[in-house]
């Protein structure tokens, strides 16, 4: 029986994040997993991946969690004209 | 600083003549970087970032009648921004309505070998997780990575994984079928892992 190709298995990996695989899928999913330490690990990591964006996307807009990044002087002085336009 | 409500609803006839305590230079100064970072985090790229801001700022000018300063100024304005995100996606879609999601992705590819195996085998993730989430330079990290995706991969993955979105909803607004948004989704997911892995968790590799 196939069980998936490490390939194979980090996109079912992946796809299970967005839809509810098919039981055949997450059975053979899981049977590659059991036997693929590297594959269970890229799973691990990915639930990881998801963390750090969820708690990305909680922050707060001031928190230091966003990039610290600044508009650039450029930018600033077009916008300001731009406002000042209307 | 915040509009003082009671002052705002004291007078409608303030507000028709334009409300000259909305001053659009202050915004830009006051809430122009906060703006930018979220746009940031949601669009990837710096120049398409500035451009929400602006199109924000601008339609906050245009729409300032409406702010009665009922919510918070930086609340509101961050609405607007959030809106205009929305709008670029549907835009950019229509724009590129045919790219490259059904090509294959020869970077994937290239993590695998003939026989689908991993080239390079996933590392042990050294530098805990949980405590990296705790450190500023993770973040900025984490966001640097974002914002090497493709355009279109980045968006999609913000509106995810970072907001948090159902797929359906996405898929509607991006236009594209759902098997076309995991196909993007598992491409963005890899690039980003492979990202941190390379300039942050990597660290010291066991062989």
């Amino acid at each position: 029986m196939n069980i998936f190709s490490c390939k194979q298995a980090s996109q079912m990996v992946s796809e299970s994040m967005d839809r509810p695989l098919r039981l055949r899928e997450r059975v053979t999913l899981r049977m590659h997993l059991v036997m693929c330490s590297f594959c269970t690990r890229f799973a691990r990591q990915m639930r990881v991946l998801r963390r750090a964006a969820v708690q990305l996307g909680q922050a707060t807009p001031e928190s230091s969690v966003l990039p610290q990044v600044s508009l650039s002087t450029e930018a600033r002085a077009r916008i300001s004209s731009v406002l000042s336009e209307g | 600083m915040a509009l003082d409500s009671t002052d705002a609803k004291d007078s409608t006839r303030d507000d028709m003549s334009g409300a000259p305590r909305l001053d659009p230079d202050r915004w830009l100064n006051g809430h122009g970087d906060v703006l930018f970072r979220f746009a940031k985090t949601r669009v990837g790229r710096s120049e398409v970032a500035e451009d929400l801001v602006q199109e924000t700022l601008l339609a906050a000018l245009r729409s300032q009648q409406q702010f009665r300063g009922e919510a918070d100024e930086r609340t509101w304005l961050l609405a607007i921004l959030k809106r205009k995100i929305i709008d670029h996606l549907r835009l950019r879609e229509r724009e590129s309505a045919f790219t490259s999601f059904d090509k294959p992705d020869e970077w994937v590819d290239d993590l695998f070998d003939q026989r689908e195996r991993w080239k390079v085998a996933p590392g042990n993730w050294e530098r805990g997780p949980g405590a990296a989430m705790e450190r500023a330079e993770f973040w900025g990290v984490f966001s640097n990575c974002l914002g090497k995706l493709p355009q279109r991969m980045a968006e999609a993955f913000s509106q995810r994984e970072i907001d948090q979105r159902p797929t359906e909803e996405i898929c509607k607004e991006l236009a594209i079928s759902p098997s076309n948004l995991w196909v993007i989704l598992y491409r963005a997911r890899l690039r980003l892992w492979k990202c941190l892995d390379a300039n942050w968790f990597g660290g010291e590799r066991e062989q």
